[in-house]
């Protein structure tokens, strides 16, 4: 459905007069595809180019290298206009993402009105068709953002992304601005439209335990490299990369009496500018080899798995 | 906790806060008993709006301006709070009781280094000079977790990642050993990774100072890890309190239960499957509030729940709820 391949993003940073600038590495070589009517998720910490992976595959940023395909195509020659259609986002922030000066009515009828899509009169049911579908009573069409609950503004987020009925969606930390009663709302919202409407979603999310019960496949990232990607149930009982170790060993789920996991050492995330030498993951793997150090490891693709990882590559494969 | 209870440290009794608003009075704490003893550790959990934080704004007296604070009786370390004045408070303040938040860089002074900010507190509270100062900070820093610590005493909150500055306001809150230390959020800010690792520090810094730690969350997984005891408050009330392992695995009051079954806990809720809901929001804080706040989002509710529903019942030893439903059986 959608894809990219090799897909990579520089930034330069800082530079003046005095200082020559550096080049940050935001999203390096990735390769990915999200199957039609599936949810993948991308799981990472800040920093790890998620959310630049997010934009890229929206097109609402160019890579520096690499592509991205809808339904085959290069997204590159589609044009911005037409892929919006098929491709929507929705951001984490409901507050800022929302105008605060147009109605509810407004903001979900906009990509309508855009596209040139219906008359007015067609738009209005849309947009009340579209309301009711996310659960806004009908009423606050002509309510502003600031008379709304964090829960209205996100389902309101939602109703513009899906007015022009894109086949793809985006969502980028939708529910982590919420309470969690609300966050547990709009979760089953997304699983009821995604089975309603045939969506095929992208879930950008740093909270495991949303991403395990949402999705149905997890890509790992880690300071921009793709470290692990498969199957959520193979990922949560069997990860394979040492940080999707770590990262699912950081859960909390309420379960009294668990306590917290042992502290790993060497915790902090490196500097994006100044990445480790090899596996940019070496400082704080356990179970670093001598060469992690040195050489960077290469995807290993597997049927239905993707690892980043000497751990896994064939000659270790047995001493492990 | 096993043993002999120990004498409170902090112990607050019918705290109310109120804020006057163009549309009347908000009344934020609706009359909140806490008491914590050293070693122990208390865990205030709620949405937004519920509370949790004007109440621990309210122990270490740092509410706003325009809030009021009621109180029945307010004691710490054996101190009767009520009779302090505020520069008596401030004194306090930072020796005996300190306070860590959730945003480390709005708490931090940018302009100032870590050196800077830690000593003051020490200068201020302890007065044994400088170089003192200077050798308790770096020992703190070094216990914290935070490498190169005589070095970083020069460098500015900027420098620092979040993981790292967290690390600093534990050390700066620690800086005279207080005998309470109220932590608002501490670990939200941060990765899920450096979460753990800050958890981990705060219960181990408890247990070597035989401090009482209040923890301010909305994530009942942190609660569960780490508390002993639990108060789960909702719309300025504590409607459920209790010891952490009987609370979460036996709720009694229909929104600790609804709390509970909202989130998705891998490997207990099914992948697709929907997760439970609260239906409804937040009532109006404005007014006096009579009967069970709770009422307008729950299933069980009658018409008595209207006038009744405030007085505490006891569902087992030192688990208390606020509710006129019998407590329900344990939750799978």
């Amino acid at each position: 459905m959608l894809e990219c391949a090799g897909l990579t993003r520089l930034f330069r940073v800082g530079g003046g007069l005095l200082r020559s600038a550096r080049q940050l590495r935001a999203v390096d070589d990735v390769t990915l595809s999200v199957r039609r009517g599936e949810v993948l998720a991308v799981v990472g910490e800040s920093g790890c180019g998620k959310t630049t992976l997010a934009r890229m595959l929206l097109g609402l940023l160019a890579p520096s290298r690499g592509v991205v395909r809808l339904a085959g195509a290069p997204i590159a020659g589609i044009g911005r206009v037409r892929m919006a259609r098929r491709v929507q986002p929705v951001f984490q922030d409901p507050y800022s993402s929302l105008n605060p000066r147009k109605t509810l009515g407004q903001i979900v009828g906009l990509p309508l009105a855009v596209h040139r899509i219906g008359g007015p009169a067609q738009r209005r049911d849309r947009v009340a068709r579209m309301m009711a579908l996310v659960g806004l009573p009908a009423h606050l069409v002509h309510a502003y953002p600031n008379q709304l609950s964090g829960g209205q503004r996100q389902r309101a987020a939602i109703a513009r992304a899906l007015a022009i009925e894109p086949s793809v969606v985006v969502y980028d930390e939708p529910t982590s601005a919420l309470d969690v009663s609300v966050q547990a709302q709009i979760l089953n919202l997304l699983q009821d439209l995604r089975r309603a409407l045939d969506l095929t979603y992208v879930f950008i999310s740093h909270d495991l335990a949303v991403v395990e019960h949402i999705a149905d496949r997890v890509a790992v990232m880690y300071l921009g490299r793709l470290v692990e990607l498969g199957p959520t149930a193979e990922i949560f009982a069997r990860p394979r990369h040492p940080y999707t170790e770590t990262l699912l060993g950081s859960i909390l789920t309420p379960e009294p009496g668990l306590g917290l996991p042992p502290a790993r050492p060497g915790g902090e995330f490196p500097d994006p500018l100044d990445p480790p030498s090899g596996c940019a993951f070496h400082p704080r793997c356990l179970r670093a080899l001598e060469r992690c150090r040195r050489d960077a490891p290469a995807p290993r693709r597997e049927a239905d798995r993707t690892i980043e990882c000497h751990l896994h590559d064939d000659r270790n494969e047995k001493e492990d | 906790m096993t043993g002999v209870p120990r004498l409170p440290v902090l112990e607050l009794r019918g705290l109310g806060v109120e804020i006057d608003m163009p549309a009347g009075t908000l009344r934020a704490v609706r009359g909140v008993d806490i008491s914590v003893a050293r070693g122990e550790t208390l865990a205030i959990v709620g949405e937004s709006g519920s509370g949790k934080t004007m109440t621990a704004l309210a122990a270490m007296r740092l509410l706003p301006r325009n809030a009021r604070l009621r109180v029945a009786a307010a004691r710490l370390d054996g101190v009767d709070l009520r009779k302090l004045s505020d520069r008596a408070f401030a004194d306090l303040r930072g020796r005996r009781a300190s306070m860590i938040f959730q945003d480390p860089m709005t708490s931090l002074n940018p302009v100032y280094t870590i050196g800077d900010q830690l000593l003051e507190i020490h200068l201020r509270h302890v007065r044994s000079g400088r170089a003192a100062a200077r050798d308790r900070a770096v020992h703190l820093l070094d216990r914290v977790g935070v490498t190169n610590a005589r070095a970083r005493l020069a460098q500015y909150p900027h420098q620092l990642s979040g993981g790292l500055r967290q690390r600093m306001m534990i050390a700066m809150a620690l800086m005279c050993e207080p005998a309470l230390l109220v932590a608002d959020e501490p670990t939200t800010a941060l990765d899920v990774t450096v979460q753990a690792q800050i958890l981990a520090l705060l219960a181990e810094l408890q247990a070597e100072l035989d401090m009482a730690l209040i923890l301010i969350s909305h994530d009942l997984g942190v609660v569960a890890r780490i508390a002993d005891r639990v108060a789960v408050m909702y719309a300025g009330r504590i409607v459920e309190t209790g010891p952490v392992s009987r609370v979460f695995a036996a709720p009694a009051h229909p929104y600790t239960r609804g709390l509970l079954a909202c989130i998705p806990r891998p490997g207990r809720t099914a992948r697709g499957d929907a997760l439970g809901t609260i239906p409804g929001t937040v009532p109006s804080l404005i007014g006096a509030g009579e009967g069970c706040m709770f009422r307008n989002r729950c299933a069980a509710a009658e018409p008595r729940c209207r006038v009744e529903g405030n007085a505490p019942r006891e569902a087992a030893p030192g688990h208390l709820y606020r509710c006129i439903h019998p407590a329900a059986g344990t939750l799978a």
